[in-house]
């Protein structure tokens, strides 16, 4: 089950912008809609939606969210296993391992580019020790 | 939510056209994924007879089915189809990035038949299914096809590629598939079978998630068992592995082996920690399985000293979900590339008497580009070397070309010719059986297979279950799929009620016969195997033992089923089974599948640490086919166990769709 748009939507096509599969088509101040089979249920549309048109797959309505306020994956590399679970969630590949240091020949993943991130929370989800937390940037 | 996507994606080369085939729970409950499920598809779909390199032969990718769930050591994909090799069942496993990008996309098996008119890739993401144009990219080796593929994506999501290299295009019989840029699905020729489709790669970018039905409880059984994978031997001095393996070889009796140690070992150095331990303990062979440790003594194998392979080393490698991080990216002659396995290390050292480590990496990477199976092409280059030492070959034969033993340069050219299948390389780039057949003149003694595989560099006269489960299993020739140490390592007498312990310690002439205990072993081994590979695991992992790898519980969690261990291990003796019912249907006679006389001490070694051992394998291959429910002569799966595992011969897919 995906997100979708209710009759909120003013067609402002930020949505459209931010979605990493261009699931979401529509014509400029009309209502839009998102292709079920593309959706892949990261929310950022929700984030980006200035009405609150969008509902998220249990039909809760998401809420419009300032940039800097997105949380971002911090991870805790005394934790993690270099496993790279994370960077292949990432649906907009911003996580990528950085070079070893301190000695330890192991390259951890690191937000390499949070411009990109999404704040989908997949990663941290999909983390199978835990080693990744979302937190918002100071 | 379910650990698996419920449908597989079907591509027809020679039409263009593509579909979905939607498949039931009660499918993957009896077949679970990866393994059993391409089982249970090619069984039928591949027509009796059907020529490997033909249109019918199906070519499949396959993840496992804990793949993409909050799991560890998870991320093996397997490819499948009929072995052009071998005649067999074919099955070739890789680590990196595609098992989980399969997922991605939303299938649990990406399946093609056919031949397409021109060289073409697979563009795939979860909403999208393309063949494009791959005539810019016919010709490029693996590792530069793959940062073409990367460099033209479109998504936000970078791809996962899996391809082939000229190996591939020029149909070798040993050209595997490559994948991030430096790993292989080496095995059976299925870089052969992908030629022979004109489809040069598989181009991955989903960002589908994958499911679970508990995944706080995968989460906590996984950070539990992480505790366990992290367990390090700090200060291991480089000597340790040669040390231990001198030890072995010269103590009176044989030790249980603890994976606890392996896995150690792997941490640090990664397979190459085995480089001169399995020189001296007797698990190398030597010279083309001729020679022994005598004839590449440590003062000699120190050129392939883990230490010194380390020293290449940047950083650790590790495919996704694995937390061990046994491969490593070397900086080598200015160039990044993968850090050589034991294999391939083995192939092109000891297997040819060569003390050259730069040839080793050199040839690593030739292999990687090309796409060629640096297992199948290890043997086979020094079956050229012995077959020229005899007079089998000529220089007229080898264009001028001086094999020798110890020489790495002149061996360095001859895969070029073998890559290339430019004179004499056209003879060798279908591996030692039919080079044999095509020399002849007693060649065949000198060609070391089962089934027309190349086995791996791990003696059966050390470890005899190495030459057992060569022989017996429906894909010939692997040296994963089974050993009597697997089983000491895998512990699962700890979890299914009736499977043997091995005692602590053992006789060491009494490893060469068969007995009950090795049997059911050997049994209880290919069954967790087909588990495992089901569920997608890789064998490194299963180092940890089954009390401290979770993979029963895992299974539970991520299905929200509630099954025994010997349930679960009941599932791997159905595909086991399965996959010999392929071989049975496509006309293969297991009894041709038997390891060469030389591999097995026939004749026996005269020195060094395998002297005077013959493994009597008919009788262990006769009591391994009894025990598993196969005919004790023949190896064709009896009635009984076809109705007991539920496999009656009939469209398996549509029986449970």
């Amino acid at each position: 089950m995906a997100y979708q748009i209710t009759e909120l939507c003013t067609g402002c096509t930020a949505c459209t912008k931010i979605c990493p599969t261009s699931a979401i088509t529509g014509t400029r101040n009309q209502r839009h809609i998102i292709a079920q089979a593309r959706c892949i249920d990261c929310g950022v549309c929700g984030k980006v939606c200035p009405p609150g048109a969008i509902r998220d797959a249990r039909g809760n309505a998401a809420s419009l969210l300032k940039k800097s306020l997105w949380p971002k994956p911090v991870v805790n590399i005394t934790v993690c296993t270099a496993c790279g679970i994370c960077v292949q969630s990432c649906p907009v590949t911003c996580l990528a391992l950085s070079e070893p240091a301190n000695g330890d020949p192991n390259a951890y993943p690191a937000l390499h580019e949070p411009k990109r991130c999404l704040a989908c929370a997949f990663c941290a989800d999909d983390c199978p020790v835990g080693a990744i937390i979302m937190q918002v940037p100071n | 939510m379910k650990p698996y996507t419920g449908k597989i994606l079907w591509v027809n080369l020679t039409d263009g056209s593509f579909h979905e085939e939607a498949l039931p729970d009660s499918f993957y409950e009896h077949f679970l994924a990866g393994m059993g499920l391409a089982a249970a598809i090619l069984y039928r779909r591949i027509p009796p007879g059907a020529d490997p390199l033909g249109p019918d032969n199906i070519l499949g990718f396959v993840p496992g089915l804990l793949t993409g769930t909050p799991s560890l050591f998870t991320g093996r994909w397997t490819a499948v189809g009929k072995s052009p090799l071998t005649g067999a069942w074919g099955d070739a496993n890789c680590g990196g990035t595609f098992a989980p990008a399969i997922k991605q996309c939303g299938y649990d098996g990406i399946f093609i038949r056919g031949i397409s008119p021109k060289p073409v890739y697979l563009s795939i993401t979860h909403h999208s299914v393309e063949i494009c144009d791959a005539a810019h990219l016919w010709g490029l080796d693996a590792i530069a096809t793959e940062q073409r593929l990367w460099a033209e994506a479109s998504q936000p999501k970078k791809p996962s590629v899996a391809c082939i290299g000229p190996a591939g295009e020029n149909r070798s019989l040993i050209a595997g598939i490559c994948h991030d840029q430096g790993r292989l699905a080496a095995r059976a020729g299925l870089g052969t079978v992908m030629g022979s489709k004109n489809l040069k790669a598989v181009a991955l970018a989903g960002t589908r998630r994958t499911g679970c039905a508990r995944p706080d409880e995968m989460k906590a059984l996984s950070s539990q068992c992480n505790r366990y994978a992290q367990l390090d031997i700090p200060a291991m001095p480089a000597s340790f592995p040669r040390l231990l393996g001198a030890a072995m070889r010269k103590l009176p009796f044989a030790i249980r082996m603890d994976g606890m140690l392996i896995m150690a070992l792997f941490r640090k150095w990664g397979t190459a920690s085995l480089n001169q331990g399995s020189v001296e303990w007797g698990d190398s062979p030597i010279k083309n399985w001729a020679g022994s440790d005598r004839d590449f003594p440590a003062r000699q194998s120190d050129a392939i000293n883990p230490d010194r392979v380390l020293a290449y080393e940047q950083r650790k490698y590790h495919c996704y979900a694995c937390p061990l991080g046994c491969g490593g990216i070397c900086s080598f002659e200015g160039m990044e590339t993968h850090k050589p396995e034991y294999e391939t290390t083995l192939a092109f050292s000891g297997m040819i008497l060569s003390t050259d480590l730069k040839a080793v990496f050199a040839i690593n990477e030739k292999l990687n580009r090309a796409g060629m199976d640096s297992i199948s092409a290890g043997n086979t280059v020094a079956f050229a070397i012995e077959a020229y030492e005899k007079g089998l070959l000529t220089p007229e034969m080898t264009g001028g070309l001086e094999l020798k033993w110890g020489d790495a340069q002149a061996v360095d050219a001859l895969l070029d010719r073998m890559i290339a299948r430019d004179g004499i390389g056209d003879l060798l780039a279908d591996g030692v059986k039919r080079a044999a057949q095509r020399l002849g003149n007693g060649a065949e003694n000198l060609a070391v297979h089962a089934g027309g595989q190349e086995i791996a560099f791990h003696d059966p006269r050390q470890d005899p279950g190495f030459g057992l489960h060569s022989s017996v299993e429906p894909s010939p020739g692997k040296h994963t799929t089974g050993a009597f140490v697997y089983y000491d390592t895998f512990k699962l007498w700890r979890k299914i009620p009736g499977l043997p312990k091995p005692p602590l310690i053992s006789s060491k002439d009494g490893r060469y016969h068969s007995d009950p205990l090795k049997t059911a072993k050997a049994v209880a081994t290919s069954n967790f195997t087909q588990l495992y590979n089901a569920a997608g695991l890789c064998l490194f992992g299963t180092y940890l033992g089954v009390e401290r790898l979770p993979l029963f519980e895992w299974l539970n969690a991520a299905t929200g089923w509630n099954r025994t261990p010997a349930e679960y291990l009941e599932i791997g003796r159905r595909i086991q089974t399965l996959r010999q019912m392929f071989n049975i249907r496509q006309g293969v006679d297991p009894r041709k599948m038997r390891l060469s006389p030389r591999a097995i001490g026939l004749p026996p070694l005269q020195r060094g640490a395998n002297r005077g051992r013959s493994v009597e394998l008919d009788g262990m291959i006769h009591d391994y086919w009894d025990a598993i429910g196969w005919h004790p002569e023949t190896g064709i799966p009896t009635p009984e166990t076809i109705a007991a595992l539920d496999l009656h011969d009939e469209d398996i897919v549509s029986r449970y769709g």
